[in-house]
C-alpha cells in the first residue's frame, strides 16, 4: 500500500511538471499546446534509448530534455503565425503523429511491443526496499527545479512579455516585442520540460510503450491546469494532484464495490471531462486564480 | 532642405479587388506635426498598417529616417524610433499599469529566457530604476492612483492615456495616432491638444495624425494631408485645407466633428 | 485499381461531410472548433445500435432514430454548456467542448464497453463496378449522404432558417438588426448539425466497426476538410471531405517509388497500412500550415 502511495507520488510530481509547462505555454503565454503527450513520448523514448545503449541515467534524461526542447521549437517553427484555433488542432495532430509513428518505427521504440528493462536510476546505490521512497524523492527534486524555473520565468520580464503576447500579439509588436522568438523560447522551454517528465515516466515505470503516451494524457494536464488556475503555478501543482488522486482513487472502488475494471476507468474519464465543464462554466479562473503583480 | 523624418512614395495595396491605397505619397518633417484625413475608406488607417509594419504594400517605398522600412516587422520598426497607438486602444487588460509600463519600457537584453532564470539577481537590482521610471511617465498622464489596477477596468479615455505614455516610455523620434480623439470627452481632448504640442516642444518628436476631429487637427497639426479613396487629394496648412473646394466637396454631408 | 480507389475516397468522403458542415457552422457562427463534434457522431451510432440490438428494430428506422437523439444531445450539450458561454473567448468554448468530448466518449465506453461492435453479422451483398467492389452497405452509404447533402442544400437556401442561418453568418449585428432571433436559431443549427453528425456516425460504423474511439479517430479529419473547404463555406466543407477522402486513399494506392527511381532506386515504395492514420494528419497539418484560408472562400470565423 505504501509502495503504491510512493509510486503515486511520483507520478503527481511527474504530471506537476507537465502541468507547470502547460501553464508556462498557457496560463502565461496564451499558447494552446494540445500536443503534450509528443514531448512526453520524445522524452520518454530517447531516455530509455540512451539509457538502455549505456549511457549514465542523469545524462541520458538530459539529452531527453534538450531533444524534447528541440522537438519543440521544430513545431513552434512552422505554426508561429497560425490562430489558436489552428494551433491546437496542428499540435494534436502531430502528436497523433508521433505517436503513429512511435507505433510503426520498432527499431526506435520497440513498436506496439514497447521498450522494457528501462534501468533505473541509482539502483545499484539504493537498496531495493528503499527504492520507492528514493524514486518518490528524486522526481520531487526535479519538481522542486522546474516550480523554480517556471516561477522566475513567470515573474520576470520575459514573463511580463509572455503575458502581452497572451493578450493581444499585435500590442506587442507595437512595443516592439519580436513576438515569433518569444513564442519559439516559450514552447521549447515548455516541451524540454514535458520531456524531463517524459524521462522520468520511463524510468519510473521501465516500461514504455505506446498505450501510454494517448491523447488522454495531454487532456489530463490541460484539466489540472483549468482546474488547478491558469497563470497560478501552485494551482497547476494542486490540479496535478487532484487529476492523480481522482484517476487513482476510484481504482480501489472496484476492489469494493463489484464493477467492471473498464467501467471505472470511463466512469474516472467522463468526471474529469465534467470537471474540465464544471470548471469552465462556474470557477473559470481555477481553484487558485492569477495573482495581481502588485510593486 | 533636411530630408524629411517619414517619406512615403507610390504606396499601393489592394484587398481582394479593392484598391485601398493607390499611388499615395506624403511626408513628415522632422520635428512636424502631420494630420491625414479623409472620409471613410479614404486608406488613412491602411497607410499608417503600412507605415507601421502591420501590412506589406504591394507597391512604393516608405522611408524612415532617411532608410527604407517597407515591409518590415512591426516590432522591428517600433525598435526603431517609430511607434504608434490603435484606433481601437490596445493595452495588457489583464496586467496592471505598472506592469505594462513595465513591459513598454524594458530593455530588450533583459527580456531573455537566461536572464530570466540565471541573471535573476542582475533583474532584480534593475527593478527599482524601471518602476521609478514607470512611476514617472504615469505621474505624467496622471494615472499614478490607478498604477496596482488591472489596465482592464479603466475607462476609454483612460486607457487612451495609458496607450500613449506607452508609445513615449523610449522617446521615440515618430509617434502615429489613430483617431486620438475618436470618443473622447471634449475636455480632456484639449488636454490631449497640449500634451501633443508639449511633446514635440520638449523633445522635438514627429507626429502622424489621424482624425476626423477638424478643431482637433486645426489645433495641432503644422501640415494636413487628404486621401480620398486611397489617391492624394489634397495637402497643406491646415486652414486652406479647411477652405479647399475639393476637399469640401469631398466631405460634404459629412459632420465635421467626431 | 484506380476505380477501387475513387470509389473508396467517395465513401470515405460522405462519411466525412456529414460532420464536416456541422464543424464549419459551428466554426464560424460560434467561433470556436467544436472538438465535441466526434462524439455526436459517436452518441448517434451507438444510440442506433442500441435500437437496433436492444429493441430489435431495422438498422435504417434505428439510424434515423439514432439522428434525432444525437440531435438532441447536441442542443442539450448548448442549452447546459454552450450558450452560458457565448461571450467567451473562443479558447474557453474550445476547452468546454474538449471536456465535453471527454465526457461523452466515457459515458459511451462506461455503458457498452470498448471492444468493437458491428450492426450486423450478416455477410453483406457485393456490387461490381468494373474492377472495384462495393458493397451494399457503402452504396447505401453513399445514397444516404448524397440525401443528406441535398437535404441540407434544401435547408440553407430554401428555409427561413436556412435565410436566418446565412444571414448570421455574414453579418451577425446585421442579422440581429433585422430581428433574426439569433438563439433560437443557434439551438436549431445545434440540433441539426448533432443530428448530421450522429447520422454521419451511424453510417461510418456500418462501414467499418462500432467503438469508443470513432469520434477521436474522426474528428481530426474532419477539422482538415473544413479549413480545407473554407471555413464557414458549407459547400468546401463538403467539396474539402471529398478531396480528404481522395487524398487519403490516393497516398496509400500510389507506389512513391517514382521519387527514388532518379536515385537508382528500384523497387516499390507504399506507405505502410500502420501509417493509414498519419496520412489524415499529414494532411491535416499540410493544409492547416498551406491553406489556412482554405481553397475556397470562406465566410466570418477565427481566421
Amino acid at each position: 500500500m505504501i509502495e503504491l502511495g510512493l509510486y503515486f507520488s511520483a507520478l503527481i510530481a511527474i504530471y506537476a511538471i507537465m502541468a507547470l509547462a502547460l501553464n508556462l505555454q498557457y496560463g502565461v503565454g496564451g499558447l494552446l499546446n494540445f500536443g503534450l503527450v509528443a514531448f512526453f513520448a520524445i522524452g520518454a523514448y530517447a531516455s530509455a534509448n540512451f539509457s538502455i545503449a549505456g549511457m549514465p541515467i542523469l545524462l541520458s534524461m538530459v539529452l531527453a530534455t534538450v531533444i524534447a526542447a528541440i522537438a519543440g521549437a521544430l513545431i513552434a517553427i512552422p505554426t508561429m503565425r497560425l490562430s489558436i484555433h489552428y494551433w491546437a488542432i496542428v499540435t494534436i495532430s502531430i502528436s497523433e503523429l508521433i505517436r503513429v509513428i512511435s507505433t510503426n518505427e520498432e527499431w526506435l521504440t520497440g513498436g506496439t511491443f514497447g521498450m522494457p528493462n528501462i534501468p533505473q536510476p541509482f539502483a545499484e546505490l539504493v537498496p531495493v526496499s528503499a527504492y520507492s521512497s528514493f524514486f518518490a524523492v528524486f522526481a520531487f527534486l526535479f519538481l522542486i527545479g522546474s516550480y523554480w524555473i517556471a516561477n522566475s520565468v513567470a515573474e520576470s520580464p520575459f514573463g511580463r512579455v509572455m503575458k502581452i503576447i497572451r493578450e493581444d500579439e499585435d500590442f506587442g509588436r507595437s512595443l516592439g516585442k519580436d513576438v515569433s522568438r518569444f513564442k519559439l523560447k516559450v514552447m521549447a522551454l515548455g516541451a524540454g520540460m514535458v520531456g524531463l517528465a517524459g524521462a522520468l515516466y520511463a524510468h519510473l515505470t521501465t516500461y514504455i510503450s505506446p498505450q501510454a503516451f494517448e491523447p488522454i494524457v495531454t487532456f489530463i494536464i490541460w484539466a489540472a491546469v483549468i482546474l488547478g488556475g491558469k497563470g497560478n503555478l501552485k494551482g497547476s501543482i494542486l490540479g496535478a494532484f487532484i487529476m492523480i488522486a481522482l484517476f487513482n482513487s476510484t481504482r480501489f472502488l472496484g476492489d469494493y464495490l463489484d464493477i467492471n475494471a473498464v467501467t471505472i476507468a470511463n466512469v474516472r474519464l467522463a468526471l474529469i471531462g465534467l470537471l474540465i465543464m464544471l470548471t469552465v462554466l462556474l470557477r473559470p479562473d481555477g481553484i487558485l486564480p492569477e495573482r495581481k503583480k502588485e510593486f | 532642405m533636411t530630408t524629411p523624418i517619414i517619406d512615403i512614395k507610390g504606396l499601393s495595396i489592394a484587398f481582394g479587388g479593392l484598391k485601398a491605397l493607390d499611388d499615395a505619397a506624403f511626408q513628415v518633417g522632422k520635428g512636424e506635426i502631420v494630420g491625414l484625413i479623409g472620409p471613410n475608406g479614404s486608406g488613412k488607417t491602411t497607410a499608417l498598417n503600412c507605415l507601421s509594419g502591420y501590412l506589406k504594400p504591394s507597391a512604393g517605398e516608405i522611408k524612415f529616417k532617411g532608410e527604407a522600412i517597407t515591409g518590415l516587422s512591426p516590432d522591428v520598426i517600433a525598435n526603431r524610433g517609430l511607434m504608434r497607438t490603435f484606433q481601437v486602444t490596445k493595452i495588457a487588460r489583464r496586467m496592471t499599469l505598472i506592469e505594462n509600463m513595465l513591459v513598454g519600457s524594458e530593455e530588450p537584453s533583459n527580456e531573455t529566457l537566461t536572464s530570466s532564470i540565471f541573471g535573476r539577481s542582475g533583474l532584480r537590482n534593475k527593478l527599482p530604476q524601471q518602476i521609478e521610471r514607470a512611476r514617472e511617465l504615469l505621474a505624467s498622464v496622471k494615472l499614478s492612483h490607478l498604477e496596482n489596477e488591472y489596465a482592464g477596468v479603466l475607462s476609454g479615455g483612460q486607457q487612451r492615456l495609458l496607450a500613449i505614455a506607452l508609445v513615449l516610455v523610449r522617446s521615440p523620434d515618430v509617434i502615429l495616432l489613430d483617431e486620438p480623439a475618436a470618443g473622447v470627452h471634449p475636455t480632456l481632448v484639449g488636454e490631449f491638444v497640449g500634451m501633443i504640442n508639449g511633446i514635440r516642444k520638449d523633445t522635438g518628436t514627429s507626429f502622424l495624425i489621424i482624425e476626423h476631429n477638424m478643431q482637433f487637427i486645426a489645433d495641432v497639426c503644422d501640415n494636413v494631408v487628404v486621401l480620398d479613396a486611397g489617391k492624394n487629394l489634397a495637402s497643406g496648412p491646415p486652414d486652406l485645407i479647411h477652405k479647399d473646394p475639393r476637399v469640401l466637396e469631398v466631405y460634404l454631408g459629412k459632420s465635421q466633428d467626431a | 485499381m484506380l476505380e477501387q480507389v475513387l470509389l473508396n475516397s467517395v465513401i470515405r468522403g460522405s462519411e466525412i461531410a456529414t460532420l464536416a458542415i456541422g464543424v464549419t457552422i459551428l466554426f464560424s457562427l460560434l467561433r470556436f472548433a467544436n472538438f465535441a463534434h466526434g462524439e455526436f457522431a459517436l452518441v448517434g451510432a451507438y444510440v442506433t445500435y442500441f435500437f437496433v440490438s436492444v429493441l430489435g428494430l431495422n438498422v435504417w428506422v434505428a439510424a434515423a432514430l439514432g439522428a434525432v437523439l444525437g440531435g438532441f444531445v447536441a442542443l442539450l450539450s448548448d442549452v447546459v454548456v454552450f450558450r452560458r458561454l457565448r461571450v467567451s473567448p473562443g479558447v474557453v468554448l474550445l476547452i468546454a467542448s474538449l471536456g465535453l468530448s471527454i465526457f461523452l466518449r466515457a459515458v459511451i465506453a462506461a455503458i457498452w464497453g470498448v471492444e468493437g461492435h458491428n450492426y450486423s453479422d450478416d455477410l453483406e451483398q457485393i456490387y461490381r463496378i468494373g474492377d472495384a467492389i462495393i458493397t451494399h452497405t457503402q452504396l447505401v452509404i453513399i445514397v444516404v449522404s448524397v440525401a443528406a447533402m441535398a437535404g441540407f442544400y434544401v435547408l440553407l437556401n430554401r428555409t427561413q432558417l436556412g435565410r436566418a442561418m446565412r444571414a448570421m453568418s455574414d453579418n451577425m449585428d446585421l442579422a440581429k438588426a433585422r430581428g433574426i432571433n439569433v438563439e433560437v436559431t443557434i439551438r436549431w443549427i445545434w440540433f441539426i448539425v448533432g443530428s448530421y453528425a450522429a447520422l454521419g456516425g451511424t453510417l461510418i460504423a456500418m462501414d467499418t466497426q462500432l467503438w469508443p474511439d470513432m469520434g477521436v479517430h474522426i474528428i481530426l479529419v474532419v477539422f482538415a476538410a473544413t479549413v480545407l473547404g473554407g471555413i464557414g463555406n458549407v459547400y468546401g466543407a463538403v467539396i474539402g471531405s471529398f478531396m480528404i477522402g481522395l487524398l487519403e486513399n490516393a497516398s496509400l494506392a500510389i507506389n512513391w517509388a517514382f521519387i527514388a527511381t532518379p536515385f537508382g532506386y528500384d523497387g516499390s515504395l507504399y506507405i505502410p497500412t500502420g501509417y493509414k492514420s498519419a496520412v489524415s494528419f499529414a494532411v491535416l497539418i499540410l493544409v492547416m500550415l498551406f491553406f489556412p484560408k482554405g481553397i475556397m472562400k470562406g465566410s466570418s470565423g477565427d481566421q
